[in-house]
């Protein structure tokens, strides 16, 4: 057997999988070939090398941990599933709330307003009075420009004596 | 009669507890997770070598394993199932350590290195087995995946040849053949060490 083979059947062979004529043609070849015996040998100082690659022990409090953990995402996941369970009924409420809102700014803007205490200054009431007589100007200039179509005002308080 | 109850549940087997586990029975689950956890954990730092983390990321395997109770069919062993999962995460987490490059080759050989037991050995000799710790997580990191897979679940977790081929979903003769060439390439990178 070429020595190819015998490195694919070596494995086989430590497991005891090989049947009688392939496992006396492994021994055979193992005796008569350095380089298959050195890769056999190495082979199994590797598969034994890899035990000194030691484990980890483990804490004893994995299972309250454990249950702890489950807990906890228990909670955090049936807050969320609630949320969006209620979706329908948290909407409705919100949109009453909002509307509640509304009414109430509405409200308080309007009563604040009528409670509004305005204080006329001096300044306030002369400013006032002349804008009262700036339109009684205005209004006898109208009235006097009107004149050419006629004593419209005369005429109508006469209908009504005669 | 407490007695007898107890004697029956020690006997029953894992596929039996997760069928109660699938029913709500807590106890059940605890059960599973006493005969396993600690194979997990193992299984979990042989591929990321990373001791600190390796216990919440078992944690992890078994939450996803809780939470999947519901859908298990005993159509397999439970432990096919379980290390199926833990693979799954294990490859991800290497995955995502691989792109982020937090651990430093100093922190590494500092987590490997935590080796044996350093009171009953001198120091010299907790030197050698942490550097020869290291040397092995490089060489089985250098390995492909499944070679990867197969050797650690042989080697480490003394998983039978057809449970191997059913977690990494491949033929026995499959796995034998990456457990050889991973053999085979392991001879070459631990050489100084045989």
């Amino acid at each position: 057997m070429e020595c190819e083979k015998i490195k694919e059947l070596i494995l086989h062979y430590s497991e005891g999988d090989l049947n009688q004529s392939d496992k006396l043609g492994v021994e055979k070849h193992l005796k008569e070939c350095k380089e298959c015996n050195i890769y056999f040998e190495q082979s199994h100082k590797v598969w034994n090398l890899l035990d000194n690659w030691s484990a980890v022990e483990i804490k004893n409090d994995f299972l309250p941990r454990f249950w702890d953990r489950v807990i906890t995402e228990d909670r955090k996941k049936g807050n969320v599933f609630d949320f969006f369970r209620n979706l329908r009924v948290n909407l409705i409420s919100g949109g009453v709330g909002v509307i509640i809102l509304i009414l109430v700014v509405f409200l308080v803007n309007i009563l604040v307003s009528h409670h509004e205490n305005i204080v006329f200054t001096e300044e306030d009431r002369s400013d006032e009075e002349l804008l009262i007589e700036f339109d009684r100007s205005i209004t006898k200039e109208t009235a006097e420009s009107l004149e050419i179509y006629g004593p419209w005002s005369d005429e109508i308080e006469e209908n009504k004596g005669g | 009669m407490q007695t007898f109850v107890s004697l029956s549940r020690t006997m029953e087997s894992d596929i039996e507890l997760m069928l109660r586990a699938k029913t709500g029975d807590d106890s059940a689950f605890t059960e599973l997770m006493r005969r396993h956890y600690k194979g997990v954990v193992n299984y979990v730092y042989r591929f990321t070598n990373d001791r600190a983390n390796s216990e919440d990321l078992a944690q992890e395997v078994f939450l996803r394993v809780y939470r999947s109770v519901k859908r298990y069919k005993p159509q397999a062993k439970f432990s096919t199932w379980l290390y199926k999962i833990a693979t799954n995460l294990c490859i991800t987490e290497v995955k995502s350590r691989n792109k982020e490059q937090s651990v430093s080759l100093d922190e590494m050989q500092e987590k490997a290195g935590e080796l044996g037991d350093s009171k009953s050995e001198g120091p010299s000799d907790l030197t050698l087995r942490r550097e020869i710790g290291t040397a092995i997580f490089e060489a089985l990191k250098s390995l492909p995946e499944r070679e990867r897979v197969a050797i650690i679940l042989c080697k480490y977790e003394d998983l039978p040849y057809e449970e191997v081929a059913e977690v990494i979903g491949c033929t026995i003769g499959a796995v034998k053949a990456y457990v050889h060439r991973g053999r085979m390439k392991l001879i070459e990178k631990l050489k100084t060490y045989l």
